[in-house]
């Protein structure tokens, strides 16, 4: 297809399983974290605040080599989930998703954050008012008018998890067919000799699949933001 | 019969509010809470709601007791069918004009009475062209009849109304009243409405309670509490004044003016479209009240009403002096008030138990004053 290698499908096939799997696995720990920020006051909640913009400052690398550290096979936590549920992250697609999402984990908060302040309170009041609990409350008021914020968060997520490098190299390996995805084959072909038309096309494949995730953000959130503020 | 009961203590740094209200009400027509700000309103209508949980409630509306701390009885908020406006009105940004008015029916039973379907609020309401609109680019006085709508088509036991015409302009106002007067007549459902302007109040109350500091000063009908209490108590952001239930006696066509009969004294407004026999309430401004101490003559003031002093309410810090006038029998008194300046009053050497003739210019009562009851 294209001419494209299946090398190279399989990289774009990594790429977007890993991220796929991410946006819909990290959704509903992306609201709950920017409910609790943009609702509730709690003691920690800047530290809570500033460990999440974290992998925003720190290289990913760091990142990659923590969660080596803590999930690893001899990680603190790795080696409970390995001895009790025969669980490896470390070199599986799985494990380069979680380093993906830890990367990108502060660019879904954010969005839901601001959207969630954005919605005034007493609405929820209001619908509680005319019958609702305080679950259908939020189900059928608040949440519908943070839409926008919520894709807005998952399609910046989706698109800075399919660019992640430094994490998933340190924690999940450059593995062909099983944690390669484009930035890592790119990589890959850039190292090896002859490698640029290889590089090339899968440079072409990640600007299209970046440049159609920023485009289809914009436009869901343009329609969203419409319908819910009308202009 | 409506009852409300309600304690509460909030203390907020040094400062401690509290709210020691209770009140029982009949179970159909509008029920005025009238208080300046800071009274304690909007604590008092949340708490009746739900939304505040105090230390001490009990609250029946019919038969139904919707809670009572006392034998620890309580109806969450969602469950209680209270309708609440709102003065800021909180409609649903995401929704149509609507999904706003449906939104409350997925929650609650269908209504029983014809007067509470869809199609009967929205014509009662005028939201008719309104449905398929966003609720952006609404004015205010359509929000508000839509946030309204939205509370009787979720099929409440209870009506409450925050101020709803406060943050309106006047020529809002003026639109929007009609519309709740309609809903006072045709609707079969107790209304609790907070309000400090005693127009609104003469125009859609049959009862009212005055709160102050957060405790009910008085409650009793419209025309017997604007009678009782000092018309500088009463004073919100409009006029305060008497309000008189009168009968429309004759038309005196010629003339264009309107003889009312209050008190058994006959009362000339300007002319009012009702029937003979209709009851109407008017509204009396302290300060288009005059007093003598003989019937004057050739004079052009239409109305000499014959009566004596029962109190005069003075403050050396205010110029004004505010009288009530029993313009009544010593068994059924019905009361008004003037307003004279305190030179005036001690000219004339006014005193409690004198008599006096109260004069009203008929121009002064005018179709804004008068109105249905």
């Amino acid at each position: 297809m294209f001419g494209f290698s299946s090398l190279e499908l399989e990289a774009l096939q990594i790429s977007l399983k890993v991220s796929l799997w991410s946006v819909s696995l990290t959704l509903p720990l992306a609201m709950g974290v920017a409910w609790l920020l943009a609702r509730k006051k709690f003691r920690g909640k800047a530290v809570l605040n500033a460990v999440i913009h974290l992998p925003l400052v720190v290289p990913p690398v760091v990142i990659g080599y923590l969660l080596l550290i803590l999930l690893g096979r001899k990680g603190i936590l790795g080696s409970f989930l390995n001895d009790w549920f025969d669980i490896g992250l470390v070199f599986t697609w799985q494990g380069a998703a979680i380093a993906a999402s830890v990367v990108a984990f502060p660019l879904f908060v954010r969005p839901i954050r601001q959207a969630l302040e954005g919605v005034d309170p007493r609405l929820e009041e209001a619908a509680i008012t005319l019958g609702a609990d305080r679950r259908q409350a939020f189900l059928a008021v608040t949440l519908p008018i943070v839409m926008p914020g919520v894709l807005t968060g998952a399609l910046l997520f989706f698109a800075r998890t399919l660019g992640e490098f430094g994490a998933t190299i340190t924690f999940a390996a450059n593995i062909p067919g099983e944690t390669q995805t484009l930035p890592l084959a790119l990589y890959a072909a850039t190292q090896a000799p002859g490698g640029d038309s290889i590089a090339l096309r899968l440079v072409f494949l990640s600007l299209v699949l970046a440049m159609g995730a920023l485009l289809a953000s914009e436009w869901l959130s343009r329609k969203t933001h419409f319908k819910v503020h009308g202009s | 019969m409506l009852t409300i009961e309600a304690g509460h203590r909030f203390i907020d740094g040094a400062n401690i509010f509290r709210i020691d209200a209770s009140f029982s009400a009949p179970d159909t027509g509008v029920t005025a809470i009238f208080g300046r700000s800071g009274a304690g309103k909007t604590t008092l209508l949340k708490i009746i709601a739900g939304l505040l949980r105090p230390d001490f409630v009990k609250i029946k509306v019919g038969n139904t007791v919707l809670c009572d701390t006392q034998n620890d009885a309580w109806v969450p908020p969602e469950q209680r069918r209270i309708g609440y406006v709102f003065q800021d009105t909180r409609l649903f940004p995401h929704l149509s004009v609507k999904g706003n008015l449906m939104f409350g029916r997925r929650f609650n039973p269908p209504p029983h009475s014809p007067e509470l379907s869809f199609d009967a609020i929205v014509s009662l309401l005028g939201l008719e062209r309104l449905l398929d609109r966003g609720i952006h680019n609404l004015s205010g006085g359509e929000g508000q009849r839509i946030a309204i709508g939205r509370a009787l088509l979720a099929n409440p036991r209870l009506l409450l109304m925050d101020e709803p015409l406060a943050a309106l302009d006047p020529d809002r106002k003026s639109e929007i009243l009609p519309y709740l007067e309609g809903l006072r007549h045709s609707l079969d459902l107790p209304i609790i409405y907070v309000s400090h302007n005693l127009s609104e109040i003469r125009r859609l109350a049959n009862w009212l309670a005055v709160l102050d500091e957060g405790q009910i000063k008085a409650f009793g009908s419209v025309e017997e509490i604007t009678g009782q209490m000092d018309p500088s108590s009463l004073a919100g952001d409009g006029d305060t004044g008497t309000v008189l239930a009168a009968t429309v006696t004759e038309h005196m066509n010629t003339h264009g003016l309107t003889k009312l009969s209050a008190a058994g004294q006959p009362l000339l407004v300007t002319q009012l479209d009702l029937p003979p026999g209709a009851h109407v309430r008017v509204e009396l401004r302290p300060q288009d009240v005059s007093l003598a101490l003989q019937r004057p003559e050739n004079i052009s003031v239409l109305n000499i009403i014959q009566g004596s002093i029962n109190a005069i309410r003075a403050s050396p810090k205010r110029p004004v002096v505010d009288i009530q006038v029993n313009i009544g029998s010593s068994k059924r008194p019905v009361h008004l008030w003037a307003r004279v300046t305190r030179f005036a009053a001690e000219r004339l050497s006014l005193k409690t138990g004198m008599p006096v003739f109260a004069l009203i210019k008929a121009v002064s009562l005018d179709k804004d004053r008068v109105g249905l009851s």
